[in-house]
């Protein structure tokens, strides 16, 4: 009995286990459109996380800047000539310059001490303070607001403690009168600011701004990568091609995998400032667009083709003589089909005019904008071409493209003011195009782009 | 072998060049797969389909250890038996004695062919047909069966028998010769 269900068992598994049958084309093409889908759905997902992250860079660079107006317009301070409280005579002024000597000397006394209350005291009250001042050397100048000193608060207040507590001398920059206490602890902290800054030491001046003048230019560059759109990607019936679309069982699926290549922008854009933190930019700029398509299908007509056989491609059909590098993909009485091993590259050029608004949320020597605007695109050149093993079978230029386009740009830029007038600028950049860019491609009406350049501000 | 590593390091790094080349490589096998397992050949280009996703998907994670070809079955199976267990509640049969059987197997072996075969099993009621394919044709054990179907390993057992003793009673109907099918 055993034997002969062994026998079943291994008949079965003679026959079946190796058991193959034929795929029905139409599972591959469903499969492909579902891995594409799901790809796009990868992108989809990084973009929002991207955009997630910016929106959470946003916020709190929104909140710092609430913050930091709040504290630096409403309580600003200016230390002027009467509020100078000239230390003791351990801290000497002579020839407006201070005595960093003695200075350094005392940083180096100083020790680590247990009156937590006062330095608790000094904390608040410097944090009250919400002065903004600036410090003076003979050559430049800096500002420094009470961020900077609050974080300074423990190494003065060891200077305080050890003066107090070793030398009741010196008790004189521990006082009682809150006002005195306050310009000391400026003055000292100027003192410390000098000593790491300005070496030659300094003296407290009246708040007064360099001005710069509105205007500034600057150029900048960028690789661009498009990413497609989330809707269907059904072929564009509008085509060229005839059979685009169709899937009939005398003809093959002709829905081509487009894809985005990478491509350029660069140019030169100039920049009014309106306010501190608002400024208009516009420029010009040459953006470059790639778009193309792999796996070409050929067909060749059996009966009356001869040697040329029509290429389809995206952008319409195009005759070409015959090509070597192809194999059958379907056949009938008088048309054979071929898949070719051919790209189709779409190249666009356009000279674009952007105008964008900048909105400064960050105004420190590394800043941010946030940017907006819309841009322009004049259509310079437009060149297509059928590329098989590196060599372009045909090249042409694609009737269907738009001459205008127009494009809603945002972004961020993060600039660094890394010399004088000179900064440097990092902005990734999103666009969208208003229009559809032209009837061949339909997938691609995103892209990103992270600018690097510089800009000066004339003074 | 370095033509189906470069596959898969193709399908790894998403190209779809690799994927269709995996997919023309493999499907025909595949589909034989999916086929056994289900009743009409809807299901199982829904299967294949939804199989091949899960290779594509998780082709990362086969390390090159032991068969690819067997690693792509074994998703294929579970996919199918997936998609059984959504349609299908197992349900269970008391532990039988090993049902006695005819004794002849003498059949006209050369008249057979995968289609008869595939025929047969695919006419078996589901948890049998589950069983058999899993027992019979792709190697799994009692205990596995049981597990991957949520079974006894009895009601694997039992269900494996009576599977057997369905195809048997078609075999020799459909394909004994005459003087045999007399004697028996």
């Amino acid at each position: 009995m055993l034997e002969n269900q062994n026998k079943i068992d291994e008949l079965f598994n003679d026959f079946l286990h190796d058991y193959e049958k034929d795929v029905p084309a139409f599972v591959w093409n469903n499969l492909k459109d579902e891995l594409k889908a799901k790809r796009r759905m990868r992108v989809l997902f990084y973009i929002k996380a991207i955009a997630a992250s910016v929106a959470l860079f946003i916020t709190f660079g929104l909140g710092y800047f609430v913050s930091d107006l709040g504290l630096n317009q409403n309580n600003k301070v200016k230390i002027l000539e009467e509020n100078k409280v000239f230390p003791s005579d351990k801290l000497t002024v002579s020839d407006n310059r201070f005595d960093i000597e003695k200075a350094n000397s005392l940083a180096n006394q100083a020790k680590i001490n247990n009156k937590k209350k006062d330095l608790y005291k000094y904390t608040f009250e410097l944090k009250k303070t919400n002065s903004k001042f600036q410090v003076a050397s003979y050559d430049r100048i800096k500002i420094y607001d009470t961020n900077q000193l609050y974080r300074k608060y423990q190494f003065i207040n060891k200077i305080f403690t050890v003066k107090s507590d070793e030398n009741k001398k010196n008790k004189s920059l521990v006082t009682n009168n809150s006002r005195e206490r306050k310009s000391n602890q400026l003055l000292t902290d100027t003192l410390l600011l000098e000593k790491e800054n300005l070496h030659e030491g300094g003296f407290l001046l009246q708040n007064e701004e360099k001005k710069s003048s509105a205007w500034s230019f600057g150029t900048k560059f960028s690789p661009v990568v498009s990413v497609g759109n989330s809707a269907s990607n059904e072929i564009n019936e509008t085509s060229g091609s005839d059979v685009k679309g169709s899937i009939r069982s005398d003809k093959p699926d002709m829905n081509f995998e487009e894809k985005a290549l990478t491509s350029y922008t660069g140019g030169v854009n100039v920049n009014y400032h309106l306010s501190k933190r608002i400024s208009i930019e516009s420029g010009i700029f040459y953006a470059q667009k790639k778009q193309g398509a792999d796996n070409l299908i050929g067909s060749q007509d059996n009966e009356f083709g001869g040697d040329n056989m029509t290429v389809y491609t995206p952008g319409g059909t195009q005759s070409i003589q015959q090509i070597n590098n192809k194999s059958v993909l379907m056949s009938s009485l008088s048309m054979t089909y071929y898949a070719l091993d051919a790209n189709y590259v779409l190249n666009a050029e356009y000279v674009e005019l952007p105008l964008i608004i900048r909105y400064k949320l960050i105004d420190q020597k590394v800043s941010l904008d946030v940017l907006s605007g819309v841009s322009t695109n004049f259509l310079v050149k437009n060149n297509t071409s059928i590329i098989l093993n590196n060599q372009e079978l045909w090249s042409g230029q694609n009737e269907d493209i738009n001459s205008i386009l127009y494009g809603a740009t945002f972004g961020l830029g993060v600039n660094y003011n890394f010399y004088q007038n000179l900064t440097f600028n990092v902005e990734p950049t999103f666009k969208y195009s208003i229009l559809p860019e032209n009837s061949a491609f339909s997938q691609y009406p995103y892209s990103f782009a992270v600018f690097a350049g510089f800009s000066y501000r004339f003074k | 072998m370095d033509q189906q590593k470069e596959i898969i390091k193709g399908c790894v790094e998403g190209k779809t060049e690799a994927q269709g080349m995996l997919f023309k490589k493999y499907s025909k096998m595949l589909f034989g797969v999916c086929i056994r397992y289900t009743k009409d050949r809807t299901a199982a280009e829904d299967i294949l389909h939804e199989g091949f996703i899960k290779i594509f998907t998780n082709i990362a994670s086969f390390k090159g250890k032991g068969s690819f070809e067997g690693w792509m079955r074994r998703i294929m199976v579970n996919t199918a038996l997936e998609q059984y267990r959504k349609k299908f509640q197992m349900y269970p049969v008391g532990e039988i004695a090993e049902l006695e059987t005819k004794t002849s197997t003498n059949l006209i072996v050369s008249e057979l062919s995968a289609k008869d075969l595939l025929g047969l099993v695919k006419g078996l009621p589901p948890a049998y047909k589950m069983v058999f394919n899993l027992y019979a044709i792709d190697g799994y054990s009692h205990k596995e069966i049981g597990a991957i179907l949520n079974i006894s390993i009895g009601t694997s057992k039992s269900n494996l028998s009576r599977a057997r003793k369905i195809l048997q009673n078609k075999v020799e109907q459909h394909f004994m010769m005459p003087e045999e099918r007399k004697r028996c």
